[in-house]
């Protein structure tokens, strides 16, 4: 272990600081807004620190290992490392007055939302099976906590459901990851990818290796499929969307996901590389895609409640998110090789500002209506036209209509289908994206047509306006420039491929 | 004994308690299948690692301590963190006891669905 070793996690490093010095300030410091700013001066400072990592401030170039080579900090890992850090600067920064009215325990929300996002930072950029598994506890163990944090008891009851089902899909996710250690005989993706694809035993030792490898993936499959809210593993997601609390609703859907399919790219491209496996991995995520968005879509058309309607909504894009991880290239030839991968990172990253720019809104008006019942929205347009304008532009890009990023998003992951020979699966996507017009335009009608039914002011906090609009210009700006994060989506593509 | 007797061993552990976690309606005994499932796991990565050791399978030159002692360091990480999961789901549960006085699943039916 070398200087280097620490300064490569730095920015962890300092974030799980900050969450200690929280929970200690917290017994101390009456002024619970203060407690805010520490976390948001810890997530910047960290954020700085993964800007300097990938400017070669720090270290000379990204790309290098730490820690027994058990971390790989790569522009994959940067990426997603920048992502996560924004995320949790906006749910952090616009949630400080839902604390002060909602939570009880306001220190240990904090602290434990910055310990899950430490987690997701270490996830994706682990390259060996233990820090892998290691990591994914340390973001669902925090999880669980927050979403008990609620001061009804409904938050229980959904902190129950989520704590059995996650630690079920981590158990399964575990037991897939033991298989991969144990037909190969590494925990380390590098090692394990030179083994498959240089394998010289016998003919009768190389199936029962193959069987042994592909019952691994397939478990691991389908325990990330929790963390994704796709098909298996789905059920959980509306129940625990409503009775969390709403900040860590919105955390949820978009950086847990994230940090999921982050690690669900890495053990494809690093670890699998191209070969046999491609063609079954390819079918497996055709059918849960298509699982996902019929049933997420379907079950958002009679849902009146817009925590509980997003909830499905989430479980649909994970769908269309999975139809690009499906675009694996089989053949290895054509332009476009890593279209698919590429497509999803774009969608992430314009998920993250549809869904928290959605999700925040959501925050800070229901506080004002007082309710998460979909009629309470009737008439925001006459009450607050900004809002509900920014909230058209969100749903707009949930729904996918140009020129917001949504449509943009959609058009690289079912191009990247066609070109994988997937047509089906983009139709069948495209079709998905007809019925969610349905419950989208839903809440534009609500929103601007229905009369207004209670008298009600919405004041929106400024740390929320100010959140929000960044979302929203945010949101027009990657659907009108797509080449600014594309370009550097394919970079960071290129950085996990094992060949 | 081999490592197909500890993975059949270890299979059939951890498919009673995934079907005990999903079907249970105690939430103590949910939690008790929980921890099967880790203990079965345990078992599958001490047989890989005591049957299947890296020196056949991976060339001399990338072996190290490290690489051997992998699947036990693993085992220990399971026990450690399946532990972790485990008191905090008995938190939850005394919470929720406090709260309703009862701690069956089916009472947990508040989220309309």
């Amino acid at each position: 272990m070398s200087f280097q070793d620490f300064l490569i996690i730095s920015p962890e490093i300092v974030i799980s600081f900050t969450a200690i010095s929280v929970f200690l300030l917290d017994l101390f410091i009456n002024n619970k807004k203060f407690l805010v700013n520490v976390s948001i001066a810890g997530l910047l400072f960290s954020f700085i620190l993964t800007l300097g990592l990938s400017n070669g401030w720090l270290i000379e170039s990204p790309g290098v290992y730490a820690f027994f080579s058990s971390i790989k900090l790569d522009e994959f890992s940067l990426f997603f490392k920048v992502l996560i850090i924004l995320s949790g600067v906006a749910v952090i920064g616009s949630s400080g007055e839902y604390i002060s009215s909602n939570i009880e325990s306001k220190g240990e929300f904090l602290g434990l939302l910055l310990l899950s996002i430490t987690g997701m930072l270490l996830l994706v950029s682990s390259v060996e099976l233990i820090t892998v598994w290691v990591s994914l506890e340390l973001t669902a163990i925090p999880l669980v906590a927050l979403v008990a944090l609620g001061k009804n008891d409904t938050s229980l009851e959904a902190s129950l459901k989520f704590l059995i089902l996650s630690a079920v899909s981590s158990v399964v996710i575990l037991y897939g990851l033991v298989f991969l250690y144990g037909y190969s005989g590494s925990t380390y993706f590098n090692d394990i990818f030179s083994y498959i694809s240089s394998t010289t035993s016998s003919p009768e030792d190389l199936i029962v290796l193959n069987y042994g490898l592909l019952i691994g993936i397939i478990l691991l499959v389908l325990g990330i499929s929790f963390k994704l809210a796709a098909f298996p593993f789905q059920m959980w997601v509306p129940d625990v969307y409503q009775g969390a609390p709403t900040p860590i609703t919105a955390y949820l859907s978009v950086v847990s996901k994230a940090a999921g399919f982050a690690v669900l790219l890495r053990i494809i491209y690093s670890v699998l590389g191209g070969n046999d496996f491609s063609v079954i991995l390819s079918n497996l995520f055709s059918i849960i895609a298509v699982f996902s968005m019929t049933i997420g879509n379907v079950m958002a058309l009679r849902q009146n409640d817009i925590k509980r309607l997003l909830a499905y909504s989430t479980i649909a894009h994970a769908g269309y998110l999975l139809i690009g991880v499906a675009s694996l290239n089989i053949s290895g030839i054509g332009e476009n090789l890593y279209s698919g991968p590429q497509g999803v990172l774009y969608y992430l990253a314009g998920y993250a500002f549809t869904n928290l720019t959605a999700f925040l809104l959501i925050i800070g008006v229901s506080k004002s209506i007082g309710t998460f019942e979909l009629s309470g929205f009737a008439g925001l347009r006459k009450k607050s036209p900004l809002t509900s304008f920014v909230l058209a532009v969100s749903v707009i890009s949930l729904l996918g209509i140009p020129p917001t990023v949504g449509f943009m998003s959609k058009i690289f992951i079912f191009s990247a289908a066609v070109n994988t020979n997937l047509t089906w699966l983009a139709i069948v996507g495209v079709i998905n994206s007809v019925i969610s017009a349905y419950y989208y335009l839903r809440i534009l009608k609500i929103v601007f047509v229905d009369p207004e039914n209670n008298q009600s002011e919405i004041k929106v906090s400024k740390s929320i306006s100010l959140i929000t609009l960044i979302g929203m210009i945010g949101i027009l700006l990657l659907g009108l420039f797509p080449s600014l994060i594309l370009e550097i989506a394919e970079i960071a593509v290129m950085s996990i491929v094992n060949i | 004994m081999n490592l197909e007797t500890v993975l059949i061993l270890s299979g059939i552990i951890f498919t009673i308690g995934l079907y005990g976690s999903l079907t249970k309606k105690n939430s103590i005994v949910v939690v008790m299948c929980l921890e099967l499932m880790f203990n079965a796991v345990a078992i599958a990565v001490i047989g890989f690692s005591r049957f299947r050791p890296p020196q056949v399978l991976v060339d001399s030159d990338v072996l190290s301590p490290l690489n051997v002692l992998s699947g036990h360091m693993m085992a220990v990480f399971v026990i450690a963190i399946g532990a972790a999961e485990v008191a905090l789901a008995l938190a939850l549960i005394i919470s929720i006891y406090k709260i309703k006085g009862n701690i069956e699943l089916t009472g947990l039916n508040n989220l309309k669905n």
